[in-house]
């Protein structure tokens, strides 16, 4: 990290950082920002003889964490969606509106996956109504999915994790502490 | 009336405290990891995947130092696997990275685990020890574990996300311990496979020219990986990830189409990347949270050649 971005950070914890400088920050490297960040409040704390419980905890990880499998599970049709939003733009409100209510069932698979696809018509609703009042649907798509779409749909690729779930388990098996019950992974999804 | 039930609950107390404090959590793992090798058992299980439901009968014994085991599905499609002639002191490492060290010297495994005993239990209508297993970073997956105080055998577990969901639920229903050592001379079923492969084995080595850059901190390569070439397994003690690469153009299916992404099923989750430079594609299946199986699928590397 350079100094004009140390500097930034130093107006920013003050209070003081102008919009160049705020972009200036966002644009560095992610983790060296993190640690100058944690750095800076320390010796403010030493400075002002205060003591903070938390000051060792970095729970970013965790967050993303958290965002990314959220964005997993309600991902499900990140291509349909984004053709839905482009009728949107398109003002074909009434489109909008019918397929927006087909929702997950459309392409639900087995009655677990449409419980999963649930999450998807909860999401895409807001987009879209944003988008039929002339809104911000573009925004509202950027943000859709950067762990990428869940695949549960797609057969070959099922057939593929099926696949290669039980060479897995072979391996697996001897490994987690479980034994042969591991199978019953594989077994039950066969028999589905 | 009150009062009497209170001291009757005192005194189970007493007694039963000595029992679970004879043994540490790192203690009941261990013996957990060897027990189910090493007895003989028939048991029906339940596997519990969201709203589904499946039931198994599992059979296990040891005969001529030999492990004999079957599983069969008990609804749906008929469906048995069985899985025979492994030599009980074959040597895995995942129960070997819970033996080798204990919860105390925080090493091995209890760097990445904390292991709590969190109460008694009955199950299968045996008393059991049930054991809370909270992972300290973000790339595993959580458990809770009952085990049978006799035997150690794992009579329920339950997997769940960093969330705090139940993703999965392994539960005994039934457990009988007196079966004869012979009682597995299954034929006609499918035999599960299981070959021994050193990793030194150079020929194997040098097919190999791909790696995850990246893994979770106490993940260990296993050793007994069937085809060096085509894909690695990782165990960190309880999870299990195995990572397969193969290409994306083959000389009999032609190009295969390959989504980068995600599939889920119960506590096992799959993550693709294609490597187009490669001319190859990468899968990572396992128990682990999505963020760990894209983690290490998108950190595959090739060997400059």
């Amino acid at each position: 990290m350079n100094d004009t971005v140390r500097e930034s950070l130093s107006a920013l914890m003050d209070g003081e950082a102008s919009e160049l400088e705020l972009r200036r920050i966002l644009s560095a490297d992610e983790k060296a920002i993190r640690t100058e960040w944690a750095d800076l409040h320390r010796s403010q704390e030493l400075l002002k003889n205060e003591s903070n419980p938390f000051i060792g905890w970095d729970i970013s990880s965790r967050v993303m964490a958290e965002i990314a499998d959220d964005e997993l599970v309600n991902s499900g049709g990140t291509g349909w969606k984004q053709a839905v939003s482009g009728l949107a733009i398109a003002a074909s409100v009434a489109a909008v509106v019918v397929i927006g209510s087909m929702g997950g069932n459309m392409f639900g698979g087995s009655p677990q996956m449409v419980a999963e696809n649930n999450g998807v018509s909860g999401r895409v609703y807001p987009a879209q109504a944003s988008a039929a009042v002339g809104g911000v649907a573009v925004s509202a798509q950027a943000q859709a999915s950067p762990a990428g779409p869940l695949l549960n749909n797609d057969a070959e690729a099922r057939k593929r994790f099926e696949a290669y779930l039980r060479k897995h388990t072979d391996r697996a098996a001897f490994n987690n502490g479980q034994g042969m019950v591991s199978y019953a992974r594989v077994v039950s999804q066969e028999s589905e | 009336m009150l009062v009497r039930l209170a001291s009757t609950a005192l005194a189970a107390v007493l007694v039963s405290a000595p029992a679970a404090s004879i043994e540490s959590g790192s203690e009941l793992l261990n013996r957990m990891t060897h027990s189910h090798r090493e007895l003989n058992y028939r048991a029906i299980v339940t596997y519990q995947l969201g709203e589904q439901l499946s039931s198994y009968r599992i059979t296990h014994t040891v005969h001529d130092g030999k492990e004999f085991e079957a599983l069969e599905s008990l609804d749906g499609d008929h469906q048995d696997l069985v899985h025979h002639g492994h030599d009980i002191n074959c040597v895995h490492p995942g129960p070997q990275l819970i033996r080798l060290f204990n919860a105390e010297e925080e090493q091995g495994f209890y760097r990445y685990y904390d292991v709590d005993i969190v109460g008694e239990d009955r199950v299968a209508g045996r008393d059991a020890v049930t054991l809370s297993i909270k992972p300290r970073d973000v790339y595993r997956l959580g458990y809770k574990l009952s085990l049978d105080n006799e035997t150690g055998l794992l009579l329920r577990s339950d997997i769940v996300n960093q969330q705090g969901k139940v993703l999965e639920r392994f539960q005994y229903a039934m457990l009988d311990l007196n079966i004869p050592d012979d009682e597995l001379l299954v034929d006609g079923a499918i035999e599960v496979e299981h070959k021994d492969v050193s990793l030194d084995n150079p020929a194997t080595t040098q097919l190999r020219v791909w790696r995850p850059d990246w893994i979770p901190a106490g993940f260990t390569p296993l050793k007994d990986t069937d085809d060096g070439s085509a894909a690695i397994s990782y165990t960190d003690g309880l999870a299990v990830m195995s990572v397969f690469v193969e290409p994306l153009v083959t000389a009999d299916s032609g190009a295969v189409a390959v989504t980068e992404g995600g599939m889920r099923r119960g506590a096992s989750v799959s993550y693709t990347v294609a490597f187009p430079d490669n001319g190859m594609f990468a899968t990572v299946v396992g128990e682990v949270p999505m963020l760990t199986a894209k983690q290490v699928s998108k950190s595959l590397s090739w060997d400059q050649r």
